[in-house]
This record gives C-alpha cells, structure tokens and sequence, in this order.
C-alpha cells in the first residue's frame, strides 16, 4: 500500500516569517492479515485471517519521512516545533489475539503500538499483555528531546544603548535536554480475591543545559544536566466482601542528582592574554559588573568584577520509602465510603558539595573555596476518607475529610575559604580565616 | 435544635431539586422500569444464554469474544453470563419478540442507572467516581467507554485521549494549543497521566505521585526535594500557584507574562504576605526583570537560602 500525504504548514513569525512544510512522501503499509483494525471491532478467527501458532495476528506498520524548509529564527523554530528532516517510523501496531483464549500458553492478548523513532522531538512503544485471569501486563517507553533557546528572556539586562552594546543572541538557560521514561506494570490474578501488583519506572532527564551563578558579576555556567529516579512498587488487593476490597502499597522512590557546572562564555582577555568572562550582565547603562569593563585596547580591566574560572558540583542522593493503605466499601446498601492512609520518611543527601571560584568579586575577593554537605528529611501523613450515601435515586449525601502532616527538618554544614585581591592579573592573595556556617532552618 | 432541623430540611430539598435539575439538564430520559435497578430475586430460568442473544445482536456478541469483559466469562469456565450481567436476564425480551423496553438498555438508562450497573463490579477501582465533578454532572460510564468496542489503541474508550476529554473541556484543547505546552497532541502524555477522570481525593481529578507529591514531580524530578531551603508555595500552594499545567504563552507556563510580576505578586510589602519584599537595589522596572536569571534554583536549594545555587 502506498500513499502520498501532506501535511500542515507550520509557519512562525518572530522577526521574518519562517515556513516548515513537512511532507511525507513515502508511506509504507505493511499489513499481515487484514487490513487495519480502524475503530472497529476486531472479530475472532475468520477464513481471511492470519492465524499463526494460535493467535489472529494483525500489524501494520507505516514508514515515511519529514522534509523541511525553515527559515527565520532557527533557535525558535526548534523551541516551538523541532521537526527536522529525514526518514521515520511514524506509527505501527502489532496485535496477537488468542484464537482460544482457553488454551493459550503465555498470554491471550498481546498489543504493542510505537510511533516517532528515528530523530521525531517525540518517541514511544506502548505495550500490554495479558492472559485471563493470571496477568495483565503494562509497558511503554517515552522519549522526548526538549529543546529551549528562547532568546528574549535576558534582553533587558543589556539595553541597546549600552556601550559596547553586545545583546544576547542566546537565552543563558538554553537547554537541550532528552527525558526517557520507561514504565513497567503487571497485576498478577487481576479477578481474585487476592491479587498483586508490582511496577517499576524509570526516569531520566540529561544533556547540556545554560545556568547562570550571581557572584557579583552574572557568570555564565554550562549545566551538565542529570537527574534521574527509580521507582519500585509493590502493592496487594484483598477483596475480603462483595464490594468491599483492602488494598496496600508500598512505593521506593530513588532520586539521584548528578547535575555539575562549569564556567563558559569566556569571550575576553585580560591584557596578559588570559581568557576571561565578564557574564551576562554587560552594559554601561546599570555599570554592571563596573563601570569601565573595557581598557582602551579592549583587553578587560582586571579590577572589574570578572570570572577566570568556576566549578561546582552537588550529588544528591534521596530516597523516598512511602506506603498507602487504601480501603472501599460499597457493602452497605445505599452508602459508599473509601480512604486512605499515606505515610513517608524521606531522606536527602548532599554528601559533597564543591564549589570553586577564581576572578575578581566584591568585597575584595580574588578566589573562593566552598565545601560542605547538607541534609534534608521529610516526614509526611496523610489519610482522606469520603462517604456518600444515596437516600433516594435523586437525594444524596455527600462529604470528604483530609488529613495533611507534613515536616521538613534539614541541616546544612559549609566551609568558605576566600582568598584576597583586587586585580585578575595577579594571583589570589592570602587565604582568609575560613568561614564555617551550620543552618538549620 | 429547630433552626437545625430547619436548615436540614432546606438542605435535603435543595439537594433533590439539584439532582432533579442535573438530570434534566444532561437531558436524560425518565428512569427505566423493571430491569435497572431494582433489586429483584435472581431466577436463573430468566436467563437465556449468550448463544440466544446472538441470534440477533451477531456484531455484538462477535466483538465481546475480544472485549477485556470476556474474563469474566473465562472467571466462570467459559459458562458465565456475558451480555445478560450486564443487560440483566433477557428472557422477556426473547419471548415478546425483541421488545426493546424488556431488556436493560444502556442508551436508555439514566447516568445514575448506568453508573450503578458498571460499579457494581468497577466500584474497587473507581471508588471516588461518584464524588467526582464527572459524577456529579450526571457523565455517565457510556458517554466515554463503549464496552461492546475494543481496539488497542484507546482500550475501551471511544476515542483516543486527548480527542475523546477535548470534546467536552474545550478549554484544555485551547491551553494544549499554546505556544508552550505538554506534548499531549504529540502523544508523549495522556490526560490521564497526570488525571484520574474516576476520581481521586486530589482537586481537578489530579493523581498523587509516589512520593505523595504532585503528580508533576513524577516527571520534573529535579523540584522532588526536600531541600534545605525550600520555596514556601511548592508546598503550600502547589505548582499551579505559578504554573499553568496545561500550556501557556510563557515559556515556562509561567501564570504571568514576565517572571518578575509573578514573583511581585507575593514578594511585595504587603500585610497579608510574609514574604519577604524584594530589596531596594533590585531594579525590576528594566533590568531584572528575569529574576530568575540571578535565582536559578527557584523550587529549591540545599545551599542558598536565596535559590542562587
């Protein structure tokens, strides 16, 4: 089957008017069996349709592609829309149905479906199995790159009657990040009085990013993004009455933040030829980050606020334990009533925080060295109920209660050594007593 | 002890021209007779088997071989009812000839009676349903799912999210429309992600995490927390005090244009907020007017208590 389609044409106006026609040119449908099932009702086993080792199996799967043509603001069109040439999978869908569901082996349904491989913004797979009353199973995994370059957002720090006047083509956030999320479920004996439930999901979100960091003058920082969870569940389902069933959870959530920066936008140069960064925040409207950033030669004046070097690093690492106890009843006639009761202990981690600066800032300081850990706790309860109970068909009783505790306690312990200065063309000075400083909040 | 007794009875009358009024309102037709929902003895004479059934109704009966329901049938060794534990016992209809009023009629049956018939098996899964503002509207089971219809792609629903919420919350599908928006109409997420359309204890049908948060930490791990410093609204207040959840202009979803009109909205002298005003140096008129730029860390920070890093 082949077919030709064109799609929307996606036009933007920022400055100029930019234009995206993406066109599909080649759409190839493979179809084993029947044709698509559509919206309607896939029959049983019919002379006409594939039957393979007990199954009726229907799968299609749609090849084609985008071409695009843009013009304008590159870095808006991909923040808006981020479709770009080449080839893609742009749907397919594989279904196994048992002939005779009472004697199939593993499974009586099996249905997976994927859409957007092959460099779409956006991917998936979805999938589900399931046999009776023995399982059901639940997967997919979820792909998506986000991309941001909005370049308005850090224009009013840098007037354009600024002198020199060096506007910000970039936003400082930028990002260009991918988030990957896979999720697993199954429910084991679905029908039974008892029955189980275990899951796991994973997310992960990582790439380059922009950060900025305010020591004095606004440094521009490249964000190495990375942070991730995995969660583990368990939970058990008792159905002890007609219309009464008891269930428990219990979630194990662990976060992990691995994010690190480093200094960029090291555009000038000292008068000894030393890279430096003067921040975002360049202009001689607000005298940021002071009042003559430049010398005659257009080398940097080296008593300005200024940025030669900075790092920082803070791994995180958390655990969130959480259980819920869940009840609904519907066994007494006319009323309804469920609840739940939710309980967790978080503990957070900052084990080795790292921070280290090398420039000029206020106060004198040519060079610091911060280091430290913190800790972070919370502790949450949490139970709701709600009951309703039907007096006529048209008369009604209505009410829910909640119940929210929350504390948070945390501590932190850090050591600032700074090293005195006036000048990024000479080394930092003496170190100054360290500075220890415990917060409790 | 009158004036409660009073104020009881005002309370019950209103509460049943309400549920009156909402009835008529979603334009339901009167209550069915015999076999909705009362409650009559079981006589398994009154029963005439799938088999009869499809006689007539060949299309329905075919698909339910395929339909998540026919476990229940394979619950009961392949003997249990299907079409008439749902429709009830469809002797009389059988015997007057296909009468439709001798049969339980989906179509037919108010939400209530529709609600009723499906949560007595579904009410340990949707427990909050009746609670609910889809509930409460008199949105009946049938007006999303079709149980006779299973296709893999929307299950037993009779359209495909976020088609099938669009066509009654118009308001969604402009927000979803915005430039700056969940890639719901791109198909990474369905509004019951974040939704449970049956009802939670959360406002807006919102699910919890699990870690009991928002649903939006499930995804933006990095504002899970606990911090040491930690922004006040995220906990008090939740994300929507700055956020739009679904889309928005803003490409942050911010609820305002310019970030600092966000932040001024609490961070300004005032007696009925604590927090604190922004200082004097700070010029929000041109310059800082991303005070973002400067407060990276907004949602929280184990070593700035001013969200600098």
């Amino acid at each position: 089957m082949m077919s030709a389609i064109i799609s929307k044409s996606l036009s933007l106006n920022i400055r100029s008017s930019a234009l995206a026609i993406s066109v599909i040119v080649f759409t190839v449908g493979t179809i084993v069996g029947r044709p698509v099932f559509a919206q309607d009702t896939t029959p049983p086993a019919s002379p006409g349709d594939n039957v393979r080792f007990g199954y009726v199996i229907h799968q299609s799967v749609d090849f084609g592609g985008h071409i695009v043509t843009q013009s304008g603001s590159g870095a808006m069109y991909d923040t808006l829309v981020n479709i770009q040439s080449g080839p893609r999978l742009l749907d397919s869908s594989f279904q196994m149905t048992a002939v005779s569901p009472a004697h199939a082996l593993l499974f009586d349904r099996l249905s997976s479906n994927s859409f957007g491989y092959g460099g779409d913004p956006v991917d998936g797979t979805f999938m589900n199995v399931s046999k009776g009353r023995i399982y059901n199973f639940q997967g997919s995994f979820r792909r998506d790159r986000q991309y941001f370059d909005y370049n308005l957002l850090a224009n009013p720090l840098i007037p354009p009657s600024s002198t020199p006047f060096v506007p910000a083509l970039d936003t400082p956030h930028l990002y260009n990040t991918v988030r990957r999320m896979t999720d697993v479920n199954i429910t084991v004996a679905p029908l039974s009085a008892v029955s189980g439930r275990f899951g796991y999901f994973q997310n992960i979100n990582q790439g380059p990013s922009g950060s900025t960091i305010h020591v004095s003058a606004e440094g521009l920082l490249l964000q190495n993004w990375r942070v991730s969870t995995d969660v583990w569940n368990a939970g058990v389902d008792w159905k002890p009455l007609a219309q009464t069933s008891v269930h428990f959870d219990e979630f194990i959530t662990r976060y992990k933040g691995n994010t690190s920066w480093q200094l960029t936008g090291l555009n000038y140069k000292l008068a000894n030829g030393t890279p430096i960064s003067l921040g975002i925040d360049l202009s001689s409207v607000w005298n940021t980050p002071c009042a003559v950033p430049f010398a005659a030669n257009g080398t940097v004046n080296s008593n300005c606020n200024s940025f030669l070097a900075y790092t920082r690093s803070a791994p995180t690492r958390t655990l969130f334990p959480s259980e819920q106890f869940r009840f609904q009843s519907a066994s007494i006639p006319h009323v309804a009533m469920n609840g739940r009761v939710m309980y967790m202990g978080t503990t957070s981690n900052l084990v080795n925080y790292n921070e280290f600066f090398n420039g000029l800032q206020s106060g004198g300081i040519r060079q610091s060295v911060m280091t430290g850990s913190a800790s972070a706790r919370r502790i949450n309860v949490n139970a709701d109920y709600g009951i309703t109970w039907q007096i006529t068909p048209t008369i009604g009783v209505s009410d829910t209660f909640d119940f929210w505790y929350f504390r948070q306690p945390a501590t932190n312990t850090f050591t600032t050594t700074t090293y005195a200065g006036t000048s990024t063309l000479l080394p930092p000075g003496a170190p100054r007593r360290p500075r220890h400083l415990t917060t409790k909040p | 002890m009158r004036h409660w007794l009073h104020t009881l009875a005002i309370l019950v009358w209103l509460s049943g021209f309400g549920g009156t009024a909402f009835a008529q309102a979603a334009g339901a037709p009167p209550p069915q007779a015999a076999t909705s929902s009362r409650k009559t003895a079981v006589n398994p004479a009154d029963y005439v088997g799938a088999e009869t059934c499809a006689t007539c109704h060949q299309a329905e009966v075919k698909g339910f071989d395929n339909d998540p329901h026919a476990k229940l049938a394979l619950e009961h060794g392949g003997k249990g009812v299907t079409c008439e534990s749902c429709h009830g016992p469809g002797k009389a209809h059988v015997e007057s000839g296909g009468v439709a009023s001798d049969i339980f009629q989906f179509t037919k049956a108010t939400p209530k009676q529709v609600e009723k018939k499906c949560l007595s098996c579904h009410i340990g899964a949707h427990p909050n349903f009746e609670r609910t503002a889809h509930g409460q509207a008199l949105i009946s089971c049938t007006n999303c799912h079709s149980s006779h219809k299973f296709v893999p792609e929307t299950k037993m629903l009779k359209a495909k999210e976020p088609t099938l919420c669009y066509q009654c919350h118009t308001d969604a599908k402009a927000a979803f429309a915005q430039p700056f928006h969940h890639k719901v109409n791109e198909g990474l997420l369905k509004c019951s992600d974040c939704h449970d359309p049956h009802g939670t204890f959360q406002p807006s049908l919102v699910r919890t995490s699990a870690t009991q948060d928002a649903i939006c930490t499930k995804c933006h791990v990095d504002t899970l927390g606990p911090f040491v410093y930690e922004h006040p609204p995220i906990k008090t207040e939740g994300c929507t005090s700055c956020h739009f959840p679904h889309g928005s202009p803003n490409s942050r979803l911010l609820i305002r244009s310019n970030v600092n009109s966000l932040c001024l909205q609490c961070h300004s002298p005032s007696m009925n907020f604590t927090a604190p005003g922004t200082p004097s140096f700070h010029n929000q008129a041109n310059q800082y007017q991303a005070c973002t730029v400067c407060h990276v860390q907004i949602h929280g920070s184990n070593a700035n208590f001013v969200f600098f890093k």
